[in-house]
């Protein structure tokens, strides 16, 4: 099937096999991740490669491989299969919250040999087929209104978000619904609607600190809001985060110089907090490069989008675009203190295979509406 | 089957251009979210990137001390007084533990068997004080966790900043033990001190004195007198020991050192990765870029100055022997030089005790002690001179120049002054006695004479020529000045009572045998003494001979000091000289027990009246021991060509003759025994160069009773 695909694509003669820019950016930030993974989970006690870095590597390779058969793959495939990835996954969520291993407190992870799968990393591209798949075929040309969208919303996003949460895993929770908010956002929500959602979450959020969250989470609100009323405790991971990106200043310490990743300061410096390395070691000016390497990434994607044959394709890009730019701007967020901190990864930077896999995956069906897809 | 055309199953709804606008509104989003953390991070990394450098370069670089030992104290022959060697302190930081007690079996356990099987680098980096310390009582022998969290909490609440000691000088075992597991130990550090030792116990208290550790309102006092100096503002630090009393005190800025201090890079755990190395050799510092850290290098440490004292530690050792379980002081001092060999003290204290914080219970047996123990007695400690007085009331008689040494006064055994009678210590009387016999009998009435007749100014001017009513300027444990009472100093004392103020024949009397307002320390009484046998020089007492640098290089030597002279002619000072021989060598003297057949000396018995008897009603009181009266002897040796003074006082030891005299016997035998043994075997005696027959027979008394 994979081969017939790539003979249509060239068939065509004005299409192109490769999204050259894309692809440059992918690459670009998984060498750049990779680096940064590399110092960071990096010690002075430590002798060669940290372990890290190597696993990281083979996700990496596998990643890309699955970027390319993603890419390989027609748009029209994924919309033919959008609802199926659905229940698959909500399938696997299940199964996980059944027979899964307790690591941590929380159930997330599907042991699979030596890796082990996160279904819920998986749910954010499942979700996001299945929503492009329902939204490009419902047309409202006056826009969505809220009554509009019950019925999508509690076919696609409520199990989705009902079984994750259960894990629990309150972050990918808001995630999901991040993510579906865009899509919805996209499609065409009308303005008054967003107005009364955003209200809504507005009132429901003290509710939702005082009644929903546990209390670590409410810890990490507070942590948020006055950093240095626990500098040991709460307060802690936050601040080290603070002392190592200042520390960079205009130029950075220089590769394998963030010290207060190193020698173990700052916590969670090769996963959630790796931007906070990279900032050590490369200083301002090379966050403000990251930086615009992941804003052209999903500029690219959106680039896509605008130019999409049909309404699936652009949701699609529109989709993944979203799940990228939730993962950017929720972890920048936390680590540059604008956002509690969350257990959310940094695309192509954070260590971590689930993470890895599904944004490259992701990339891959960008590309795939990329060079089949646009007129 | 796939391809571009439309896919029957799948229902086609409106145009993709649709959706155009609001992927617009979303880039635009993208753009403007871009500039927001662009802008935060602009803010974090430009604008407070300094602020941050600096806190986090505080992360990981910690400054080391490097302690200086504090200077070696030695005795005249080199051997050692105070030294320090180096101890290992267990502490742990307050701020870096968690509160709590998990003192709980499980573990117990976990801390028998050792670390989790796990990559030691991410073990965690804090942990509560109470498995803290189950873990460290593990390490540590006679160690009890739950003493250890009780020390901790006390040290805690005295000061939340500062590292508490859980355990001092540990053992080479304990410390391998606890540093081999230090990474399982996260806020417990080994620091190494040195500390005071005094191989001597007690045996030098007051002179060499103690270490205290300097309190925390003396700091910004010492923080701004050094602040100019080479030493800098930051010489003393809170938990410093510094020297409170003695030699320690006084000589404090030579004996202290200047610390040294280098760089450490740490991690979180507080495991050392590299250090700063002096700016000659490399460092091993594992980020070699961070350029900070390289230019911070090393100081090297100065250790501290040594003393070496003029003082012996035989002759000390022999005093404080002699003095044995009484109350008392020893003081020996060479005659032309003022070089002090001995300066004891009883009873003592061992200055280690001050090393460490010193417990109530301690604290109260060291003060309320009746021999009080804290007292230096030499230098502090004031008593009325008694008979050793009468060499000066002499010596002042001569100089008028109307009385000669052979004039007679007839004892009677009392003379009346004014409308009171004063006794002779004999009631009986001595009848006609020179200035030799009054010595030799220690005769009041003789005394009072002579005192009446130059009048008290007289006296106590001479007596201010030999040095009394000040302190001598030995120079350490704020020395009394004792007292030497004349008729301008009644008017002062008796100021708001002029009455009261005039200077009453009496006085006289009473002043002339030492007592009644006189009062001398027995360094000023040896230092009198130093002048009667070296005719009249007034030496500064000497303790310190030299403070020699840790390379070995004397830097400062005390040379002999002459701070006063005494007018009086030689044939005079004769005069005096062979009363005070006749006290010891003659019979009938009052220290002629003590006589040694092969050594002449001079000295002269005092017995000071602590409170007039008659006071005590009681006769239970006035036999009890607090009421005997103080013995004095002073002694030169030999009688010819003195070499040394010998002064011994002993509280309550009732007669000079018998309580005192025989310990400067004991100590001048010492003192020349070699001399003495080669008399003995020549048949010679040393300081005697009379015809034999009349020296080693009994002298002939000059008076007749």
């Amino acid at each position: 099937m994979m081969a017939r695909a790539l003979e249509t694509a060239s068939i065509g003669g004005r299409q192109r096999l490769v999204d050259w820019p894309l692809l440059v950016v992918t690459v670009s930030l998984c060498v750049v991740g990779l680096l940064t993974l590399y110092s960071a989970a990096g010690s002075p006690l430590l002798e060669g490669a940290p372990r890290a870095f190597t696993r990281q590597v083979v996700y990496m390779g596998l990643g890309l491989g699955l970027m390319v058969a993603a890419a390989a793959v027609p748009p029209r495939l994924y919309e033919r299969c959008a609802y199926g990835a659905l229940g698959v996954t909500l399938l696997l969520l299940l199964v996980v919250l059944l027979v899964g291993p307790v690591r941590g407190g929380a159930q997330r992870w599907l042991p699979l040999g030596a890796f082990s799968l996160q279904p819920s990393e998986l749910a954010k591209l499942s979700l996001v087929l299945a929503a492009a798949r329902y939204f490009a075929a419902q047309s409202r040309p006056q826009g969505w209104n809220l009554r509009d969208l019950l019925f999508p919303t509690a076919m696609l996003l409520l199990p989705t978000a009902l079984l994750v949460f259960k894990g629990p895993d309150l972050g990918t929770t808001l995630f999901l619904c991040s993510v579906y908010g865009v899509m919805v956002f996209v499609v065409g929500l009308r303005w008054r609607s967003l107005l009364m959602l955003v209200l809504v979450a507005g009132l429901a959020a003290p509710l939702a600190y005082v009644h929903v969250l546990g209390d670590y989470q409410r810890d990490r609100v507070d942590a948020l809001l006055s950093p240095d009323a626990d500098p040991k405790g709460h307060g802690y991971q936050a601040i080290q985060g603070r002392y190592a990106i200042g520390s960079g200043r205009l130029l950075g310490k220089g590769f394998g110089n963030n010290t207060q990743g190193r020698l173990r300061f700052l916590p969670e410096q090769h996963t959630d907090f790796i931007f906070s390395v990279f900032a050590e070691e490369r200083g301002y000016v090379g966050c403000v490069a990251l930086l615009l390497l992941y804003f052209t990434y999903m500029l690219c994607g959106l680039w896509i989008a605008w130019h999409a044959r049909d309404r699936f394709g652009a949701l699609l890009c529109a989709g993944i675009v979203a799940v990228f730019f939730c993962h950017v701007c929720i972890n920048l967020g936390g680590v540059l203190g604008l956002l509690p901190i969350t257990g959310v990864t940094l695309p192509f930077m954070s260590y971590g295979g689930s993470s890895v896999l599904t944004m490259l995956v992701g990339s891959g069906m960008l590309w795939s509406v990329s060079v089949r897809g646009t007129a | 089957m796939i391809g571009p055309s439309a896919n029957p199953t799948l229902r086609v709804a409106g145009r993709p251009q649709e959706l155009r606008p609001r992927l617009g509104f979303f880039a635009v989003v993208l753009v403007v979210l871009l500039v927001m953390l662009l802008g935060r991070l602009w803010i974090l990394q430009v604008v407070r990137g300094a602020e941050f450098a600096d806190l986090a370069e505080k992360n990981h670089l910690k400054e080391r001390e490097i302690p200086a030992p504090r200077g070696g104290i030695y005795d005249a022959d080199g051997e050692r007084i105070a030294e320090v060697r180096a101890s290992f302190d267990v502490v742990v930081a307050p701020d870096e533990v968690e509160e709590g007690r998990a003192l709980e079996l499980g573990e117990m356990a976990w801390a028998k068997a050792g670390p989790p099987d796990s990559d030691a680098w991410e073990l965690p980096s804090r942990i509560d004080v109470g498995t803290l310390c189950v873990r460290l009582a593990e390490l540590l022998e006679h160690a009890d966790p739950e003493e250890l969290l009780e020390r901790f909490e006390q040290g805690r609440r005295a000061d939340r900043w500062r590292s508490v000691v859980l355990a001092a000088d540990v053992s080479e075992a304990e410390l391998e033990r606890v540093l081999a597991r230090r990474a399982w130990l996260p806020g417990v550090s080994v620091v190494a001190r040195h500390r005071r030792h005094y191989p001597n116990g007690s045996l030098f208290s007051h002179l060499v004195g103690y270490l205290r550790e300097v309190r925390a309102d003396e700091l910004p006092r010492l923080r701004e007198r050094y602040r100019d100096s080479s030493h800098g503002p930051g010489w003393y630090q809170s938990g410093d020991m510094m020297g409170k009393y003695g030699l320690e005190a006084a000589y404090e800025e030579w004996l202290r050192g200047d610390d040294g201090s280098y760089w450490v890079q740490v991690d979180v755990h507080g495991r050392e990765l590299g250090r700063s190395a002096a700016a000659d050799r490399p460092g091993d510092e594992y980020f070699r870029s961070i350029d900070h850290f390289l230019n911070r290098g090393l100081t090297p440490e100065r250790s501290g100055h040594d003393l070496h004292l003029t003082v012996r530690r035989d002759l000390q050792q022999l005093a404080v022997d002699l003095l044995g379980n009484e109350s008392g002081s020893v003081v020996m001092m060479e005659v032309d030089s003022g070089r002090v060999l001995a300066v004891a003290n009883a009873p003592g204290f061992d200055p280690t005790i001050f090393n460490s914080r010193i417990s109530p219970e301690e604290w109260k047996r060291l003060s309320q002690d009746p021999d009080h123990p804290l007292v230096d007695k030499a230098l502090q400690g004031v008593y009325p001179p008694a008979s050793t007085w009468k060499m000066i009331v002499g010596a002042a008689v001569l100089a008028s120049g109307e009385w000669s040494d052979r004039k007679l006064v007839n004892c009677a055994g009392s003379v009346k002054v004014g409308r009171r009678r004063f006794h002779c210590w004999n009631r009986k009387g001595h009848g006609k006695v020179n200035l030799s016999g009054a010595l030799k009998h220690s005769c009041d009435v003789y005394f009072y004479r002579a005192g009446l007749h130059v009048g008290i100014d007289t006296v106590a001017r001479f007596a201010s020529m030999f040095g009394m009513g000040r302190p001598t300027g030995i120079g350490f444990n704020s020395e009394a000045s004792g007292l030497n009472p004349d008729s301008a100093w009644k008017k002062v004392r008796f100021k708001s009572r002029p009455r009261l103020g005039v200077w009453k024949k009496g006085d006289t009397a009473s002043a002339v045998i030492g007592q009644g307002y006189t009062l001398a320390t027995p360094l000023q009484v040896a230092s009198m003494t130093a002048a009667f046998a070296n005719g009249g020089t007034l030496y500064r007492p000497l303790v310190v001979d030299r403070v020699v640098g840790s390379n070995g290089q004397v830097v400062w030597r005390q040379d002999p000091e002459v701070t006063g002279q005494v007018d009086l002619a030689p044939s005079h000072f004769e005069s005096i000289r062979k009363g005070m021989l006749a006290v010891v060598d003659e019979r009938g003297g009052t220290a002629r027990g003590q006589r040694l057949k092969h050594l002449a000396y001079a000295g002269k018995t005092g017995t000071a009246q602590v409170v007039s008897l008659g006071s005590v009603r009681n006769a239970k009181k006035r036999n009890s021991k607090r009421f005997k009266d103080h013995a004095w002897f002073t002694a030169f040796a030999p009688y010819e060509q003195p070499e040394v003074v010998v002064t011994v006082l002993v509280e309550h030891g009732e007669h000079g003759s018998t309580a005192a005299a025989p310990i400067a016997r004991k100590m001048l035998e010492h003192y020349f025994a070699e001399p003495l043994a080669k008399a003995r075997s020549e048949g010679r005696r040393i300081g005697d160069s009379r015809p034999k027959s009349r020296s080693l027979a009994t002298g002939a008394g000059a008076a007749v009773q």
